[in-house]
């Protein structure tokens, strides 16, 4: 066990250091010592592209993108409303596992029920999803599923592997450390072409949603946010009933339902988390606060 | 007889007082989807007021930690959460707090713009907005603001990572 793993990683080292040296289409069908290159490319280049892509590349991806969002409705006017809701974005993100990336947190002007992330620490919420929240605990359960979309960095791997347009592994190619080493260059921003793809990768992307078990993931990652960031885990099933009694409701969810497991379904599977099996789960509600920020 | 009018009273009062707190609206109807235990306090340990049976129909007054206060008939005691399922009703499609900011423009903003909102068709051509984007620069918070706001409200952190 131990000699396949060392072969494995002996190959992967020349793998990537000849991907370096020579480009990634040359490697296709190289045979090094009996190993074939090829599986083992394809899994640097997975594990490159998402993982090790820089920071200011990914927050460069994920400004295209919220642009993007932001395009299709405008952000909430009222500073104070938006204030809040950034003051309670931030206080999670310091207690997720990337508390030092640039965190955005916005309320979007739009009456249905719904939020979104983008990579690079974009967060937003609609209007709509706010009205029919009652504390700030439940607001944080919001934000912190989000957050955890980033952190975890589902909408990246979602873009890397997503073919419906087409150009979707050139996409994060283009943009990563990996490509720079070949072309000898420092990172430069996004080119053009790359730019665009991106915005329709994103417009896709939105319209359908990211892999259930993502969404699943996302809300395991919430309960555990929340008790770090001292609320009540407990606010977020609450919050997902809400959704769950909204299913055959008047209008306003369509898209939420769209993309993501039902309400239904997510309760059953969150319900397993730790924080909801032990009896000394305890946090703050908030109610109060969150209703006089948003007056 | 003055004192169940009072004992009502009390309890309208203490009800209405924690809608605010407890942040659940009033008049949220709700279905049990399991036979549960109506307790007296929201404990396991708590004495059992009750048996409910799946599909027995409740009024969710407030939650606290896992557990709903609820009210059926004239009895009244917590209930597991996990236990019930929240129905929609009229209130559902419109925003049922009474200080909820968003439900005058509910709507209206469709209407009013036309060809705006996070719709998959609008999605799907949505054109990339870096200067509605940039707005948001002005909101964030810094790691300062955000303990200061976290102690304001009491927030117990585990321990922020840093």
């Amino acid at each position: 066990m131990k000699r396949l793993r060392l072969a494995y990683l002996i190959v992967f080292s020349i793998s990537v250091s000849l991907t370096a040296l020579v480009g990634c289409k040359e490697l296709k069908g190289l045979n090094v010592g009996g190993y074939q290159l090829d599986p083992v490319v394809s899994a640097g280049e997975k594990l490159i592209n998402a993982q090790s892509m820089s920071q200011e590349a990914e927050i460069d991806v994920g400004t295209q993108m919220a642009a993007t969002l932001v395009g299709a409705s405008a952000l909430d006017t009222q500073h104070k409303q938006q204030a809040y809701v950034a003051k309670v974005g931030k206080w999670l993100s310091l207690h997720s596992s990337r508390s030092n990336i640039p965190w955005k947190f916005g309320i979007l002007q739009d009456d249905d029920i719904n939020a979104f992330a983008a990579p690079g620490g974009y967060v937003f919420i609609t209007s709509g999803m706010l009205a029919i929240l009652e504390s700030e605990a439940e607001l944080a359960g919001v934000l912190a599923h989000e957050i955890t979309h980033v952190t975890e960095k589902h909408h990246l791997k979602a873009v890397q592997k997503d073919n419906v347009t087409g150009a979707a592994s050139d996409i994060l190619l283009a943009v990563t450390d990996h490509h720079l080493a070949q072309t000898g260059g420092q990172y430069q921003g996004l080119k053009q072409d790359v730019a665009e793809k991106l915005v329709s990768a994103s417009r896709t992307l939105y319209a359908r949603g990211l892999d259930r078990t993502d969404e699943h993931s996302a809300d395991n990652g919430a309960a555990a946010l929340l008790q770090q960031a001292g609320y009540d885990p407990w606010a977020y099933i609450a919050v997902l009933q809400k959704l769950d009694a909204r299913v055959n409701g008047g209008g306003g969810m369509a898209l939420l339902l769209k993309t993501h497991p039902t309400p239904e379904t997510r309760i059953k599977k969150l319900s397993e988390h730790k924080v909801y099996q032990a009896s000394d789960t305890v946090g703050a509600t908030l109610a109060t606060r969150f209703q006089s920020s948003l007056q | 007889m003055r004192h169940s009018i009072r004992n009502s009273i009390i309890k309208l009062i203490i009800s209405a007082v924690m809608t605010t707190i407890a942040g659940v609206s009033a008049n949220q109807p709700g279905q049990l989807v399991t036979n549960a235990d109506l307790k007296k306090e929201p404990s396991t340990k708590a004495k059992t007021v009750s048996e409910l049976k799946r599909g027995d129909s409740v009024e969710i007054l407030s939650r606290e930690g896992g557990w709903y206060a609820t009210q059926a008939d004239k009895k009244s005691g917590w209930v597991r959460m996990l236990h019930i399922r929240m129905l929609g009703n009229d209130a559902s499609t419109t925003s049922q707090t009474t200080s909820s900011v968003f439900s005058a423009g509910r709507g209206q903003s469709a209407i009013a713009t036309g060809i705006r909102g996070l719709t998959e068709e609008n999605l799907k051509n949505a054109n990339a907005d870096f200067n509605e984007l940039k707005k948001l620069d002005a909101w964030q918070a810094d790691s300062k603001s955000a303990e200061t706001f976290a102690r304001a409200g009491k927030l117990n952190s585990k321990g922020a990572k840093k």
